[in-house]
């Protein structure tokens, strides 16, 4: 299976949110790497059929997803970045009108209802109102409904946020096991969800796609850029405002380790760094973490 | 999908608050209007009853063998004992208890024919021809005479629920609840739209048409069994305390009714047509709530279109006035809309050379408006973007 995005843009008056966006989407779980604003949700809305784009268009195996209609969407799993919900509904209950939305048989959906709720961890509040639980609960409901249907294109934005540790681990094994045969697209801020289950990434900036890649050769680009240097604590607050830090640990004795990215290495006994896809996150939006430090 | 939108529909809390308190309205109004007409008859018959109840046992049983059809014979005849009964007895203290319940009795058929008139049926046809005539159109005059030219004569008149006023009654109550049908619906598009739900369910295979159909249709079905019921306590509570009217309608709402018509059909067609004017409201009120997220708006607009037909008499003329008044979704109901009111009064609506009498045009604008707004509401739900 192979959707194709082509050059899809969507403006919102005089903003451009995503800017002549071609991809290849292929089998596998594929990252969307990108700042908030980049465009990573309105591109998944339009993929959704959401939102109808200015330009361009999506194809799902040569067919135009728009003419395609109810069998792009039979074939789609989405979960927003805010998951909305009927505040009167169990887990049951929401599961349940979900699959019926999906045109599920009612003998296969309460199976299916069954596992996702057992894969997840939602047997327990099956019968609790949603708007009770927790945020990586319903969270996890989102999850569940997503998947209900087995979708063949599972388009998940910021699935991992409000999960605790234990609950991504088994999400990413989860998702890990269902792209075998299916595209999965997952945009999340949680940059190390994507770096171990993402077979390909792609990276978004200002509306545009500026990557795409799997991880190795994303990391490329910041290959020899990755640092990491013993600091004084007396000197973290100058060091921050000198280098681009991606993490600082402290190592006792009065100094920190501090990771940072640069062409060169500009702290003293500093050492060249294996990289990783949060280090290439942050060499890429400087601009971003600057605005955001102002 | 349908029973899950039913079953969605009826776990809303709000739903079901605003079912029972449909329900509690119902009562309310039927159980107040019995009690309260029932104390109006009692200072007409001067008697010390308080229950109203037990007023209205005494006019049941004064009125028991006053059923039958009014002929100009029958209207002299009553006349005369009237005339015969006062010029006796002088006074209604004088009168003996039997003569005066007969005096009341007869009183309450007179007053509906023109106090004795014996060519009240001339009087009739010649009032509707003078009204008719007021309008400058010919065509008003016209279809009035030929509708008239179908009533039967002479006119039928037993006592029962159609003595009392409960057509106005009937019109509040229906105005409450087309503003609680009204409330029930106007979430229906718009909370999925403000929660973000939306955007899950309108990229479900069938969460574009097929889902706003579904909606639309749980709506509905939820509305009129709602209404039905309700419509059904109010009358059933007013039949049990007055019991069925077989009158004709010309004697119980308005000499100027054009159509045959007894009293219990009246009933049916008040909530026939209440009926009506609630689908075209709550399809009116579905489509706002197709359009825009903010539901509180969906319901002031809304609101706003039901209380509308309302303000049309006093602040726009003659025609303007009957055409915005019966156009409008809410325009079968209001404290002074409604079949009743459009019944009693002689109105038409007229287009060059052709006329139409109001409560036809009042039955058949919601039938029209209810699919066109259902339309819309699919459409725009299904093209509505965040």
């Amino acid at each position: 299976m192979k959707v194709e995005i082509q050059n899809l843009t969507k403006r919102f008056g005089q903003k451009t949110a995503v800017d002549d966006v071609s991809l290849t989407l292929t089998s596998g779980v594929w990252g969307l790497i990108g700042a908030n604003g980049a465009g990573k949700t309105t591109l998944m809305r339009m993929l959704a059929g959401i939102l109808t784009p200015t330009s361009g268009r999506v194809l799902c195996d040569g067919a135009d997803t728009r003419a395609l209609g109810e069998a792009w969407r039979d074939m789609l799993g989405y979960l927003p970045q805010h998951f909305g919900f009927y505040p009167e509904f169990t887990v049951a209950d929401y599961l349940e009108y979900m699959a019926a939305l999906k045109g599920l048989e009612r003998d296969f959906a309460h199976k299916k209802i069954e596992e996702l709720c057992d894969i997840l961890s939602l047997t327990r509040v099956y019968k609790n109102k949603i708007k009770k639980l927790s945020g990586g609960t319903q969270r996890r409901v989102g999850i569940a409904q997503a998947m209900l249907n087995d979708p063949e294109v599972l388009i998940l934005d910021e699935p991992t946020s409000g999960l605790d540790p234990g609950e991504r681990v088994r999400f990413r094994n989860l998702l890990s096991e269902f792209a075998r045969d299916r595209i999965v697209l997952i945009s999340t801020h949680i940059v190390s969800d994507i770096e171990y289950i993402a077979a390909e990434n792609a990276i978004m900036k200002d509306g545009r796609l500026i990557d795409v890649g799997t991880t190795e050769q994303l990391l490329r680009a910041v290959e020899g850029k990755v640092f990491t240097a013993l600091v004084p604590d007396g000197l973290l607050a100058q060091t921050e405002r000198e280098v681009r830090v991606v993490s600082l640990k402290n190592e006792g004795g009065g100094r920190t380790l501090v990771r940072y990215v640069a062409d060169a290495p500009l702290l003293r006994g500093s050492e060249m760094a294996e990289p990783r896809l949060e280090d290439l996150y942050l060499w890429l939006f400087k601009d971003e973490r600057r605005q955001e430090d102002v | 999908m349908f029973r899950l939108e039913i079953k969605r529909l009826l776990k809303t809390r709000s739903t079901i608050v605003l079912a029972a308190l449909a329900l509690a309205a119902s009562v309310f109004f039927a159980v107040n209007f019995v009690l309260d007409d029932g104390k109006s008859v009692e200072s007409r018959a001067y008697l010390p009853y308080t229950n109203g109840l037990e007023a209205i046992a005494y006019l049941k049983g004064i009125f028991e063998d006053m059923g039958g059809y009014v002929t100009p014979e029958r209207i002299e005849e009553m006349s005369r004992f009237c005339d015969e009964a006062l010029s006796t007895y002088q006074s209604f203290d004088a009168m003996p208890e039997d003569v005066f319940d007969r005096y009341v009795a007869n009183m309450e058929v007179l007053s509906r024919v023109s106090y004795g008139d014996s060519d009240y049926y001339q009087r009739r046809n010649e009032s509707i021809e003078y009204t008719a005539s007021q309008v400058p159109n010919e065509a008003v005059a016209e279809a009035a005479a030929e509708l008239n030219s179908h009533v039967d004569e002479p006119f039928y008149w037993e006592y029962g629920f159609g003595s009392s006023d409960v057509g106005q009654t009937w019109n509040i109550c229906l105005f409450v609840l087309c503003l609680i049908a009204t409330v029930i619906a106007a979430p229906v598009f718009s909370q999925a739209y403000a929660t973000g739900e939306d955007g899950i369910l309108r990229c479900s295979k069938y969460g574009r048409g097929r889902l706003a159909r579904t909606k639309i249709l749980a709506v509905y079905s939820f509305c009129t069994a709602l209404f039905l019921i309700c419509a059904a306590v109010f009358s059933g509570i007013l039949l049990l305390a007055f019991g069925p009217d077989r009158s004709s309608a010309q004697l119980k709402i308005s000499q100027h009714v054009l159509i045959n018509l007894n009293m219990n059909e009246a009933l049916a067609l008040f909530i026939l047509s209440g009926l009506l004017t609630m689908l075209a409201s709550i399809s009116l009120t579905m489509w706002l709530s197709s359009m825009q997220a903010n539901t509180v708006m969906v319901l002031v607009i809304s609101a706003a279109a039901l209380a509308l037909p309302m303000f049309a008499d006093h602040y726009l003329d003659y025609p303007v006035a009957d055409w915005v008044r019966l156009l409008l979704p809410g325009g079968g109901t209001g404290l002074q809309n409604g079949m009743y009111y459009e019944l009693s009064n002689l109105r038409f609506l007229a287009i060059g050379s052709f006329a139409i009498w109001t409560p036809f045009v009042m039955l058949a604008v919601p039938v029209v408006e209810t699919p066109v707004f259902a339309l819309l509401t699919r459409q725009t739900y299904i093209k509505h973007e965040a």
